[in-house]
């Protein structure tokens, strides 16, 4: 290999850190050559994001070395880390949304472009316009980033760290709020910068693409380096047995539920600029899959059914009877819940401990006078964090540091403890990694074993084809087809998505 | 079992704050030998009792994500109404205090509603129904002092029993009452919940918005128990009084530890706040120094003690 040749822009010696006594990471060497793509991938809490927080300098490790540019670090603070050529893209968009993008590129260096504001005014539309033209990139740098796409943002957070002189870039899960024809124009950027000689660290848990880009890939189990692989001399079989430490020779755990009577009937379901026209119905023991594109209305619809969204005309039966929800605690009290796309909006209170979020919505049932009985909501929670097999530190613990896949496991065991009838799931499995994945498809055929309905949300297309017994695609708010299980297949969903 | 509270305390959100009061009674008891003694202290206490259930009330608010700027104002109304029912000649306090306290409740409730219904920021709604209850406190009164009370009603501020003046009873008892509501019940669980993240809340079921009502109501509540104890200490309804009182309140909540983006916060944290000011105050009036310079000193303390918290709470982490 080429890279053998080259002398590694970052190394890390043996490097362990813990926090509170516990290891979160053990012994890691790294190695980084220019102008390499590489992966890091395992599973939430194999401690991917502290290890980038070591390399920019936001964690000090306790033991080992971090050697940057034939420079071994020792106290520089995260500016001089970061002036030295190293930059991050955070999972968060983190721009001024009123400011434009040349002024968000520029943000904090104006004193880069001149002294006079009006040479910095003149400077930074010359440069940015430069910089645009250099990587192909057709903005308007006046335009401000609040009327950019989300896609269009991320591309300014890599503007601005090539703008920095990055010689590293370091990327959390860069593509989990792309679109896919979004990432084909990320990937188009990242390998221009590689050609530039810029290296590229960044995690993912979607294999397609960590094969499509990266040409290294690391993996990490449990504060441990497993395996440094050259993306040509591995495969998708070998990266999953490291990262989960064995063998899986499936993604989706097999299911065979004969299906109950009717229990759900939307007809003619509509809500104004959101989607029209919405038909279907759910079976006990059925998992209804709802595909199309982002924003084609899948959300809202599942939002209708639990009263989050008022529905403007159509209507819901629910057991033959209609119903209307105005609200979400009326839809859980006639036995629908919902888990929301978004967890750290509307998932969890992220001060609050396993026990006090798992609680939630259900605290009346572990109280007596208004006074919450502490050991019965505790023998409850733990229940749950048993069965879901909810990684923890401590009982204390906030769900704020828990892992993504955690997390969603507390949000799951919250909505299982409303006991309800019919689940409305909206992308379950986003950001969190192969095992929790899996874990969760287990729970899902578990449920509809016990006679309970899934509605099944997902932009995760082998997901949506393997689980769901039927596919109810829209495109644009209308209802474009309703697949019956023979009829599942990708090409088939897309075909009907973008109609 | 102290010594587990103690160390509990010191790691909890309090932590910095009960360092910061050890050190400030320190110092002033190096200052004079007038500080530390047990007529002081129980001076202190009973000063401060007004200003620690403005602030034991205004806390769940603040925890809940919202701010009331008009507890000066629902004090003074609720302090004029109890004082007009609590005359020496024909004055009755089993009417008067109930009839304030149901006073203060109603102008809680309104703050609690507006905001709920209209949306607008809770710190733009009570900074008008502060101005809005300091005109009715003048309109009730007809701008002057309600005065020549009660026996009984002078006994709620200035009596004692065993030997402990009343108002501090008070405060002991609005202590553990919110202290109770706001870590065993339900009620407490929902008003932290609701400042942690509003939207989750509300998609977990809880009745967002009625708990915000009530959060507000029992601001209001707790406003009118400081107005009487102030209208029966000094003898008289005063319709200006309290002018002021929301920020002493809002100023040791957030000395407490409690945090103005809501979700987290503690009644135990507030009472140490409470103090803080309590004892910066008689120190500096023990010390001899001038009213006027007690108050840049007074704002100078406060800003350093919520830096040194914070301070505390980094290295924590």
């Amino acid at each position: 290999m080429k890279e053998k040749e080259d002398k590694p822009i970052l190394e890390l010696k043996s490097v362990s850190v813990g926090f509170s006594g516990i290891n979160v990471l053990q012994k890691i060497d790294l190695r980084l050559f220019p102008g390499e793509i590489h992966a890091l991938v395992g599973e939430n809490g194999a401690g991917k994001s502290t290890l980038m927080k070591i390399i920019l300098g936001i964690i000090s490790p306790d033991k080992g070395e971090v050697i940057f540019f034939d420079q071994k670090r020792k106290n520089q603070s995260i500016r001089e880390i970061m002036e030295s050529g190293i930059s991050m893209i955070h999972q968060e968009i983190m721009l001024v949304p009123e400011l434009s993008v040349e002024e968000n590129i520029y943000l904090g260096r104006e004193n880069e472009l001149g002294f006079f504001p009006w040479e910095q005014k003149r400077n930074l539309r010359e440069k940015v316009v430069a910089l645009l033209q250099e990587c192909q990139i057709s903005f308007d740098p006046a335009e401000k980033v609040k009327n950019l796409s989300i896609a269009d943002q991320q591309l300014v957070e890599i503007l601005r760290a090539i703008s920095q002189k990055a010689k590293l870039i370091l990327m959390d899960e860069p593509t989990s709020s792309l679109s896919e024809k979004e990432v084909v124009l990320f990937q188009h950027l990242i390998q221009q910068l590689k050609e530039e000689g810029v290296s590229i660290l960044f995690t993912s848990h979607k294999m397609e693409e960590i094969f499509n880009f990266a040409d290294r890939i690391t993996v990490l189990r449990d504060g441990n380096l497993i395996a440094s692989n050259l993306k040509h001399l591995t495969n998708e079989q070998e990266l999953v047995f490291q990262m989960v430490g064995r063998e899986m020779n499936q993604f989706f755990p097999d299911r065979d539920v004969a299906l109950g009577s009717k229990v759900l009937e939307v007809k003619n379901l509509t809500s104004k600029t959101k989607f029209e026209n919405i038909n279907f119905d759910l079976h006990a023991g059925e998992i209804l899959g709802i595909g199309g594109l982002v924003g084609a209305g899948r959300t809202e619809i599942g939002m209708a059914l639990c009263g989050l969204l008022n529905k403007d005309s159509g209507e819901i039966l629910l057991n033959g009877q209609k119903v209307e929800f105005n609200r979400p605690k009326a839809a859980m009290q006639a036995g629908i819940a919902h888990v929301s796309e978004d967890r750290k909006e509307n998932g969890f209170i992220p001060e609050f401990t396993m026990q006090e979020n798992i609680g939630l919505s259900v605290l009346s049932d572990f109280q007596k006078w208004g006074f919450i009985s502490f050991d019965e909501e505790k023998e409850m929670a733990g229940r749950h964090i048993k069965s879901l097999n909810i990684k923890h530190l401590s009982e204390n613990q906030k769900v704020e540091n828990l892992s993504g896949g955690n997390q969603q496991k507390v949000v799951f065991a919250k909505v299982l403890q409303q006991s309800p009838d019919i689940l409305i799931l909206d992308e379950p499995t986003r950001g969190i990694d192969v095992q929790a994945k899996y874990e969760i498809y287990t729970l899902m055929n578990q449920l509809v074993a016990e006679g309970k309905s899934i509605i099944l949300i997902s932009s995760d297309l082998p997901e949506l084809i393997h689980l769901s017994d039927r596919v109810l695609v829209v495109s644009k708010g209308k209802q474009t087809a309703l697949l019956e299980k023979n009829q599942i297949q990708a090409d088939e969903i897309m075909k009907n998505a973008m109609l | 079992m102290i010594k587990k509270w103690k160390d509990d305390l010191l790691k909890s959100q309090s932590g910095g704050i009960f360092i910061a009061l050890l050190v400030i009674c320190f110092l002033i008891s190096t200052q004079t030998s007038r500080f530390l003694t047990e007529t002081n202290l129980m001076v202190i206490l009973n000063q401060v009792s007004v200003n620690a259930i403005l602030a034991f009330g205004v806390t769940f608010v603040i925890i809940s994500g919202g701010i009331d700027l008009s507890l000066g104002s629902m004090l003074a109304v609720a302090g004029v109404v109890a004082a007009m029912y609590s005359k020496s000649e024909d004055g009755n306090i089993w009417i008067a205090l109930p009839l304030a306290l149901i006073v203060g409740a109603l102008m809680g409730a309104i703050n609690g509603w507006i905001i709920v219904l209209s949306k607008v920021p809770p710190f733009i709604v009570t900074l008008g129904s502060m101005t809005i209850a300091r005109g009715l406190a003048l309109i009730i009164s007809d701008g002057r002092p309600v005065s020549d009370l009660s026996e009984s009603f002078n006994f709620i501020g200035n009596g004692d029993f065993i030997g402990i003046p009343i108002p501090i009873f008070f405060l002991l008892i609005t202590f553990v009452f919110c202290t109770i509501l706001l870590n065993k019940t339900v009620f407490g669980r929902y008003v932290k919940a609701i400042g942690g993240n509003e939207t989750a809340s509300f998609v977990a079921g809880i009745p967002v918005d009625r708990i915000k009502c009530w959060v507000y109501i029992l601001s209001g509540i707790f406003a009118a128990i400081g107005g009487i104890l102030l209208a029966a200490r000094i003898n008289t309804g005063q319709p200006n009084a309290g002018l002021g009182f929301e920020l002493d309140a809002i100023a040791a909540v957030i000395i407490g530890g409690t945090s103005t983006r809501g979700g987290k916060g503690s009644i135990i944290g507030t009472l140490l706040g409470v103090l803080f000011i309590g004892v910066i105050n008689n120190g500096l009036d023990l010390m001899n120094v001038s009213a006027y310079w007690q108050q840049v000193v007074m704002g100078g303390i406060i800003i350093l003690a919520v830096v040194i918290d914070r301070f505390y709470q980094n290295i924590k982490k």
